[in-house]
């Protein structure tokens, strides 16, 4: 597996600081995990958000007990389960936690054709489980409709590959968005592509959907 | 004197200068951190802090601050580089 997509400086930083939320931060994580130089970098943000949060933190710490940074540890737990590198081949690590016992029977919903998806539910807490996570599967040189992102949005492959304007992403790459992308990614003319999607923006993500069971002409 | 008091660790708490080593270097490094945070332009210390300290995604900073989110991540990698050159000088 070699990887040439990486996650954007600002979104391990955002994962570092424990800021990414639930979604996103499984599929960060997930990648994180099979991926050494991600890995790497993230190791030196969190040295680096050590001092960081001592230099701007005094106030805080003189307060009675910095809760909210315990609160807001969702990615911390992903984090856990990196010192493990998960093998090519293999569901990263902190995707099969999340999927628990469901990882060995996935049951694929029909989307439209060619595109199969499974909607991964979330733990914890409605503020904590926001956004969408769902596991996508596209027949070989499917095209998806074009379409725009508002918030981030991150897409790791888990096996095949899809090409966009940005590129192609194979097993292991991650396409990390933010809103300023339009794209129509065209899944491998072989294999096909078999991803997961973190969301921000369910809402969006749907109108996403609506455009793909739309019928199409050409297709 | 009395043990050392074990602490415990979790998540991003773990690597927390203030919970673990309060070594040498550390201490250099947090002071030297500081100084660049200190200097980063206002619009760049502002994610910074918003993220590390206040905990928000980069789209609630967006939404709070009224920028694009593009924006938002330019401006944490900026700062970034700034912080991770002065901590490199370091080694």
């Amino acid at each position: 597996m070699t990887i040439t997509h990486h996650l954007d400086d600002s979104t391990l930083m955002s994962l570092a600081a424990g800021s990414l939320s639930q979604t996103l931060a499984v599929v960060a994580m997930s990648h994180v995990s099979a991926c050494p130089q991600c890995a790497h970098e993230l190791r030196r943000m969190e040295a680096v958000g050590a001092a960081l949060f001592a230099a701007i933190a005094p106030a805080v710490l003189a307060a009675p007990a910095p809760v909210h940074a315990l609160a807001r540890d969702e990615a911390g737990e992903y984090r856990a389960a990196v010192a493990a590198v998960s093998p090519p081949g293999d569901i990263p690590e902190p995707l099969a936690r999340i999927l628990g016992p469901h990882v060995n029977n996935i049951v694929w919903q029909r989307l439209g054709p060619g595109v199969w998806h499974y909607k991964i539910a979330l733990s914890g807490d409605a503020a904590r489980a926001s956004g969408d996570l769902r596991l996508l599967k596209i027949s070989p040189g499917r095209r998806m409709p074009d379409h725009g992102h508002r918030g981030s949005e991150l897409t790791l492959i888990l096996d095949g590959a899809y090409s966009d304007k940005t590129g192609t992403y194979r097993t292991g790459d991650i396409a990390d968005l933010g809103d300023d992308l339009e794209h129509r990614p065209v899944a491998d003319a072989e294999h096909g592509c078999i991803c997961v999607v973190a969301s921000e923006q369910p809402a969006r993500y749907k109108a996403m959907i609506q455009k793909l069971i739309q019928p199409l002409t050409g297709l | 004197m009395p043990a050392k008091k074990a602490v415990p660790q979790r998540g991003f708490l773990r690597s927390h200068a203030i919970y673990g080593s309060t070594g040498c270097v550390e201490r250099y490094r947090g002071r030297s951190v500081q100084a660049v945070l200190a200097s980063l332009p206002a619009d760049q210390h502002a994610v910074v802090t918003l993220s590390y300290l206040d905990g928000l995604s980069h789209s609630e900073i967006a939404g709070k601050l009224g920028l694009p989110l593009g924006t938002v991540k330019s401006r944490m990698r900026l700062a970034y580089q700034k912080i991770r050159e002065a901590v490199e000088d370091l080694k």
